[in-house]
């Protein structure tokens, strides 16, 4: 079956027993994946500083019987075929009707090399104290009240193989930062945060291109714009979004309704191939974006990742799916199954998600504009099956007669994302992203974005 | 894993040797069974995970480092990392040392789980629950052993075993002004789990209030999903049906 695997991957001889074995028990699909990794995760709360570092190996196993599925996941590779007993047992608890999108089966053999392992434990606490020092050094009116800075890397390998063929391994290495800060101004608390994470680039992203001086710059202007700002008056405002803040609505609130184990219950079910939005609005989830924090070449089944149009020209083209899902609803195979590691099984989620450019530049969005809101960055939000949302804001700035003036306080934006697309008439032509981590049961890397939008005719305070 | 016991002492005395004035492992064995039909999906698993937590204080520094590899070699490894972690970190005024209790215990049972009577159980109270044009969002049954041990260098060496078992269903239901909010419940007795009819009508008396409860639910969707990106990261919950 597998006579000759890919070289340097010794772990897929014992991969191999696996499918071997299972094939002797008349499965009929069997994926073994195997992790390993070394993850590291610093604190520094103020002056106090936290590390740990774990290192992890383990094996999902998950096998289809009748059309059921059956899991198994150990940390000890003497153990695997016990973990494959146990998945089979586990699938023969009850018939099911899974069948799974047929695919080409790949071997290939992904290397990003970060080389996180050459970045000494001192490195890592020297560039959390640098930020934190940065943020203590801008903040001239003394507002600052606590800083948070946590850090986190990973270095590491995953591996899949299937009964199928497949034969994939893939490095998982990324690097990550959050810094939270609050601060108070007379009785007024605020707090703000700055999150960035890179799996393609590595250590020098957060060190150089979103290093201490940039990110304490950013936070400290956010914390005075939300302990300084004048609150919003209550009504219908024009309003020019920034990338970050549309990047949370196209995951948020559109997103996820095209995840196909979700799109059947939401409020795109049903509407594939339907006009949705105006001619000028596309909408992609791209798992090959260039950087991007979600971008991989693989997915956790084995498919080949790709650009997925999700809107494309104001109509809903395409979901994003598994093999089963795939399968199911006879759609097209999206590379979109992702497990957060080998203590999870693969399940639709979203990679880097973004609105496309359009023509105007900028700061023609916001000609014309009387009386309006610039929103630039979000903190917090919530969406549902709806498209409904609300994103608490941690940086907005008043629009007077096309100029953007003092910082605006509006606590959060609400709105249905599918109405709100109508509403859309102009698309800058810059892109920006956000990383960020999403959950869905499990943690995965993705990013959003899109250029600055203008929404006409939306209700704040 | 309990064969790892009989090395805790060497790597606690390394750590010591090595300059750390405190050695605290925790290690632990994780077995769950989990049988569940989330919107008509089944999932069924079966695994068990290893791994130890090593935490070393060098005065007021101190590191920590986990490991999958329970072996003697990745106990070492991983008390090495935390080492080397405690020396590369600054000093903690507030560090209250590792816990310093010394003592001996050992607390063993044996706990099986039978994935064919949950998977029963589960797709029995699945298909009381799916009537009235409600969503049953999910059911499911989730078992877990944990085999723990600590030691450190006060000499405690403590053994335990806990185990818990639970079946759950979450559903709403239809209302004149849309979808309920969530229903959820539960029971871990091992006799209600094998007879869920008490959670049948715990769950039927809790669909009947909330039919009568619930106005003004306003989404049309067939369910909801709700998704918050807090301050740390995306988080999602799906939570009710419509």
């Amino acid at each position: 079956m597998h006579s000759q695997h890919l070289e340097g991957n010794k772990l897929f001889d014992g991969l191999e027993r696996v499918l071997k074995h299972g094939e002797k028990l008349g499965l009929d699909y069997i994926e073994v994946r195997g992790e390993e990794f070394t993850m590291t995760n610093i604190e520094l709360v103020d002056e106090h500083i936290n590390y740990h570092r774990r290192s992890e190996r383990g094996f999902f196993v998950r096998v289809l019987y009748k059309g059921s599925w059956g899991q198994s996941c150990t940390t000890t590779e003497k153990k695997l075929l016990e973990a494959l007993e146990q998945a089979y047992k586990a699938a023969k608890t009850s018939p099911g009707t899974v069948s799974l999108k047929e695919i080409k089966p790949i071997k290939d053999n992904v290397r990003k090399g970060l080389k996180i392992g050459n970045i000494s434990p001192e490195e890592k606490i020297e560039l959390l104290r640098d930020i934190r020092t940065s943020i203590l050094d801008k903040d001239k009116k003394g507002l600052v009240k606590s800083t948070k800075v946590r850090y986190r890397d990973k270095e590491g390998r995953k591996y899949i193989m299937t009964s199928e063929g497949t034969e994939i391994s893939h490095d998982t290495d990324y690097v990550w930062r959050y810094v939270w800060v609050s601060g108070k101004l007379g009785e007024k608390s605020q707090g703000v945060r700055d999150e960035r994470g890179d799996s393609w680039r590595g250590f020098k992203v957060l060190e150089v291109e979103y290093g201490p001086e940039k990110v304490a710059e950013i936070l400290i202007r956010r914390l005075y714009g939300q302990l300084e700002g004048k609150a919003v008056r209550p009504g219908t405002y024009d309003i020019v979004v920034a990338p970050e803040v549309v990047g949370v609505i196209a995951h948020e609130a559109l997103g996820h309704l095209v995840e196909a184990d979700l799109t059947m219950s939401g409020a795109l079910a049903n509407k594939l191939g339907e006009k949705i939005a105006p001619d000028h609005i596309n909408i992609v989830d791209d798992g090959r974006l260039e950087n991007g924090f979600g971008t991989e070449i693989y997915d956790d089944e084995g498919v080949p990742t790709r650009r997925v149009e999700i809107i494309k020209n104001g109509v809903l083209t395409e979901v994003l799916t598994n093999r089963e899902y795939a399968q199911k609803f006879n759609l097209k195979l999206t590379g979109n199954a992702r497990a957060e590691d080998y203590t999870y099984p693969p399940i639709i989620r979203m990679r880097n998600t973004f609105f496309l450019p359009g023509d105007y530049s900028r700061d023609e969005l916001f000609e014309g504009i009387r009386d309006g809101i610039y929103v630039v960055s979000f903190v917090g939000g919530q969406a549902d099956l709806s498209s409904s949302f609300h994103v608490g804001v941690q940086e907005a700035y008043y629009i007077k007669n096309g100029e953007i003036m003092g910082p605006a306080y509006i606590g959060a934006i609400t709105g249905v994302a599918l109405e709100w697309l109508w509403k859309i008439d102009a698309l800058a032509n810059d892109l920006d992203f956000e990383t960020g981590r999403c959950g869905k049961g499990q943690e995965a890397l993705v990013s959003s974005g899109g250029p600055h939008i203008r929404v006409r005719g939306i209700k704040l305070g | 894993m309990i064969e790892v016991i009989d090395v805790l002492d060497k790597v606690i005395k390394l750590g010591e040797s090595l300059g750390a004035e405190e050695v605290f492992i925790y290690g632990k064995e994780h077995t769950l069974m989990s049988y569940e039909i989330l919107v008509g999906n089944i999932s069924s698993r079966i695994s068990t995970t290893v791994g130890a937590q090593i935490i070393v204080s060098i005065g007021k520094r101190h590191g920590s480092s986990y490991t999958t590899d329970v072996s003697e070699e990745g106990l070492l490894r991983a008390l090495s990392d935390a080492i080397s972690i405690a020396r590369a970190s600054s000093e903690d005024p507030e560090w209250p040392g590792v816990p310093n209790f010394s003592e001996k215990y050992e607390e063993v049972k044996d706990v099986e789980y039978d994935i064919e009577s949950a998977s029963r159980a589960v797709q029995e109270l699945y298909k009381s629950l799916l009537k009235d044009n409600r969503l049953v969002y999910n059911v499911g049954y989730e078992g877990t052993i944990e085999k723990t041990f600590i030691a450190n260098s006060y000499g405690a060496e403590i053994i335990t075993t806990e185990y818990g078992n639970g079946l759950a269903a979450y559903l709403s239901v239809q209302t004149s002004q849309g979808a309920s909010p969530g229903i959820w419940d539960y029971i871990v007795s091992k006799e209600q789990i094998v007879d869920s009819s008490a959670l049948l009508e715990n769950l039927e008396f809790l669909a009947k209030k909330s039919r009568k409860l619930n106005k003004g639910k306003r989404h049309d969707c067939s369910y909801d999903l709700a998704s918050i990106r807090s301050d740390e990261y995306f988080n999602i919950w799906i939570f009710t049906s419509n």
